[in-house]
């Protein structure tokens, strides 16, 4: 099946420009094309076109025609367009309509009125593609993130679309999910002729796969080729503001420094096989980097043989024992369901240890017996989605809100707002309702909300979901400032390059349990421990440690390993 | 915790057609809204118990939320039953209201006289019964019926497309937004929210911080949930299930019961006024 645009522009219902400008392209049947730009690009505006859920659903002005396979989206109704075009989205959890696998699958197929016979032979064969038999009769909510997007995308299989359209599928994936999802469309891709076109912020995930990549800024398209002849183009990404990975970065600074001149490679295996015959001196195996002490100095947070239990059955943290120093700036990482949230609502008191035994301290205070209101004084915790906080009509009630509940005088409210409003970058937007804003500063006013509480020890989930990369260094550059000040910051994650860059300790979590703890050299060495936590390492780890070098401690971004290179070129 | 949300299972009301179960919310929701006098509620009550039990229900995680709406519940019903202190407002009990237990204001007071009455106390009584019962009717028919079946079965008695979808998503997301609002109190109190009482008005406004939050999630969730069924070809009008879907005798024998009680519960409460109190 083939896709068509016809000097396509949109705008929104209400909006004060358009979101897409005078798109024409043509996709033939069985490309793999991988959409990408920064935040507000487009990128689902256009994915959203090709079933007509724009304009069908979506209110707004278009121009043009969008043509699937000769037809435009115009004269059909967005179920009709389902038989051919395939939509799967960000968010599993809205995905999801039945309370059991097999159900889910079978809604589509359902819809479309096949016979009972057909529907359960499309549900069998979509359950195997993506790796779902055997899970018929679950309740997708006991389902993983990845296992749900699975299913999200069974649901989807299921309708036997030519078109399969996936917009930031792995976005709110932790790396299994991930790798999952990429395992699934690799297969897709090589044994049927389904056409794919998968938006992605962070495009190295898919960029193996994709015979095309269009990258899109402010509503066009602004580079439409290969791989090679996209990413080739280092400038323009990053003037546009998306991901490099990390390989085209560390080549891109070996090329400003005159010391490569052939194609940039985009994979470490690649990156490894490039380099080999140019390097000097091979890599020597002298030291694992400094071990941490994450036990000694003067601990803030201190947790002893913590247990929780979610009812009878499920057991989430099992002699968990760490110390935060003061000042430190420390990633947890893991899974889902590892137990990295549940350690976190222990260190604020939203939950509390099911074992008597259990200490939990913070700042000097036992979160146990110390009221709430006194404890949020001294540690704080930002929940992964702003939208779970923000309820004010402007970005300054939105941050003196925390302070106000807490009796702050008004002369210090204020001081606090100009230093929050300030150190976030949040100026423009200080009038306007937080609502009204796009993500990545959604999330800046929520961080700012509690910041300006002046606790102790910040605890902030997932900080950079859905951020693109430019808006993610932004909030973490402000945290790391945070702790360079004396707060101890706690992130929740699951981008390791972020912890690489940013954290000074990780803890690694894994079926409720802390399986390692140090430096991120250190944890980031032992590769048999990140397996069980199904981690690997960050790639500019990877190549460090592919070239044979052992000691990663000095290594924190591309550049530093682009230098490591240079002196051993 | 597995309430309100639909669990696979071997059981006999699984296993009972959904039209059958259907019959028996409606013919019990209908007896529920006429019946105050809580003894033939509490004959209600346990003629229903044994399906509650045939339904293996998962007590245990249902008890602990059970046991707070039924506590809330109470207390709301007996605080409402201190104003039932005037003669006239029980029909078939007169002189019950009379027996004033405690007298807590006069005609003076400016909400009216309030006083703990025998007439009162069966009012909570009653009020109480129908509650958990109609509750429990509908938790164990969710329990106990998929979601697929039921769009089915409304598909069927042709209910508009958009009909069907409202109840679609309230079965799917009603689990999801309880979780939310338990997420969005956490986060509102670590920014120091906390509820205060005090006059209607201001606790309206308290809840401000919760409220707002949780209706923009379920907007989102409303809005994105219509894209993604749009997009599985929801709303063409025709829907097929793909395992069989038959009345069996025990279905039918299901529904007559229940729709011979409905109308013997009919009967006492016209013929004879059994019902109101």
């Amino acid at each position: 099946m083939t896709v068509e645009f016809r000097n396509v522009s949109f705008t929104y219902w209400q909006a004060d420009g358009p979101a897409l400008q005078d798109i024409s392209l043509h996709i033939p049947a069985g490309q793999f094309v991988v959409v990408t730009g920064p935040t507000g690009a487009g990128k689902s505006t256009f994915l959203q076109m090709l079933n007509g859920l724009i304009p069908h659903q979506v209110p707004g002005t278009l121009q043009g025609e969008v043509l699937i396979s000769g037809k435009s989206t115009k004269g059909a109704s967005v179920a009709e367009l389902s038989r051919e075009v395939g939509m799967v989205f960000e968010d599993p959890d809205t995905q999801i309509v039945s309370l059991t696998v097999e159900d889910d699958v079978a809604f589509g197929p359902s819809n479309l009125g096949f016979s009972p016979e057909d529907i359960r032979a499309n549900v069998r064969q979509a359950l195997q593609y993506t790796r779902l038999s055997g899970f018929e009769g679950r309740n997708p909510f006991t389902l993983s993130g990845g296992e749900m997007q699975s299913l999200a995308m069974a649901g989807i299989l299921a309708m036997r679309p030519g078109i399969l359209a996936l917009d930031e599928p792995t976005s709110m994936l932790d790396p299994v999910g991930r790798a999952r999802i990429i395992s699934i469309l690799k297969s897709l891709s090589a044994e049927t002729k389904t056409t794919i076109l998968v938006a992605e912020q962070n495009p190295e995930l898919v960029i193996e796969l994709a015979d095309r990549v269009l990258l899109f800024d402010e509503g066009r398209i602004v580079k439409d080729g290969t791989p090679e002849q996209v990413f080739g183009d280092v400038e323009t990404m990053l003037r546009v503001g998306v991901k490099l990975p990390p390989m085209l970065e560390v080549f891109w600074e070996l090329h400003q420094r005159g010391l490569w001149k052939e194609a940039l490679p985009f994979t470490v295996q690649a990156a490894a096989a490039a380099l080999r015959p140019r390097m000097r001196s091979p890599g020597t195996a002298a030291s694992i980097g400094a071990p941490s002490s994450p036990q000694a100095g003067d601990p803030i947070v201190d947790v002893q043989h913590l247990d929780h239990r979610y009812g009878d059955q499920v057991t989430a943290l099992k002699g968990v024992s760490a110390r935060f120093q003061r000042g430190e700036m420390t990633a947890i990482v893991g899974q889902n369901g590892s137990g990295k949230s549940t350690l976190a609502y222990h260190l604020v008191g939203i939950l509390q240890p099911t074992n008597p035994q259990a200490r939990v301290v913070v700042d000097g205070l036992n979160v146990r017996t110390t009221p709430l209101r006194e404890l949020i004084r001294h540690v704080n915790y930002v929940f992964q989605n702003p939208d779970d906080q923000l309820f004010q009509e402007s970005v300054a009630e939105e941050i003196e809100y925390g302070l106000k509940n807490l009796g702050i005088a008004e002369e210090e409210r204020k001081r606090r707002l100009e230093w929050a409003v300030a150190h976030f970058g949040l100026q423009p937007y200080v009038d306007l309702p937080p609502k009204s804003l796009r993500r990545g500063l959604r999330t800046k006013t929520a961080v700012a909300s509690i910041v300006a509480m002046q606790p102790a020890v910040l605890v902030v989930d997932e900080p950079t979901t859905g951020l693109d990369r430019r808006e993610s260094l932004e909030i973490m550059q402000v945290l790391a400032g945070l702790a360079d000040a004396g707060a101890t910051v706690i992130f929740i994650t699951h981008e390791m390059d972020l912890v690489v860059q940013f954290a000074r300790r990780v803890v690694v979590m894994h079926a409720g349990r802390i399986l390692i703890d140090g430096s991120p050299a250190r944890v980031f060495s032992e590769l048999p421990v990140l397996g069980q936590a199904w981690l690997s390492q960050p790639d500019i780890f990877g190549l460090a440690w592919t070239l044979g070098w052992r000691d990663l401690s000095s290594l924190r971004t591309p550049t530093d390993l682009a230098d490591r290179i240079s002196g051993s070129m | 915790m597995a309430l309100f949300v639909y669990t696979q299972r071997n059981t006999l009301l699984h296993r009972l057609h959904p039209a059958a179960k259907a019959v028996w919310v409606i013919a019990m929701g209908l007896i529920l809204s006429i019946y105050f006098d809580p003894l033939p509620l509490l004959i209600l009550f346990l003629v229903n118990l044994p399906f509650f039990l045939l339904g293996k229900l998962p007590w245990r995680s249902w008890a602990k939320p059970f046991g707070y709406v039924l506590v809330l519940g109470l207390i709301g019903y007996f605080i409402m039953s201190l104003w039932l202190a005037r003669p006239g407002v029980f029909t078939r009990y007169p002189d019950l209201v009379g027996i004033s237990l405690w007298r807590i204001a006069g005609e003076r007071f400016f909400l009216g006289p309030m006083a703990v009455t025998v007439g009162g106390l069966m009012y909570t009584a009653g009020q109480a019964l129908r509650s958990l019962t109609l509750v429990l009717i509908i938790a164990v028919f969710v329990y106990s019926t998929r979601p697929n079946d039921l769009v089915y079965l409304l598909s069927k008695a042709h209910l508009h497309p958009k009909l069907v979808f409202i109840v679609m998503v309230a079965y799917r997301y009603f689990p999801h937004i309880f979780k939310k609002l338990s997420t969005v109190i956490a986060a509102q109190r670590l920014r120091g929210w906390e509820l205060t009482f005090s006059n209607p008005l201001k606790m309206a406004r308290q809840f401000l911080p919760i409220t707002i939050p949780v209706l923009t999630e379920t907007v989102r969730l409303a809005d994105y949930t219509t894209r993604a069924v749009e997009s599985r070809a929801y709303g063409t009008g025709h829907f097929t299930l793909h395992h069989e879907l038959k009345m069996t005798r025990a279905d039918w024998l299901f529904s007559l019961f229940w729709i011979l009680l409905m109308g013997a519960f009919l009967w006492v409460y016209i013929g004879f006024g059994v019902g109101p109190l």
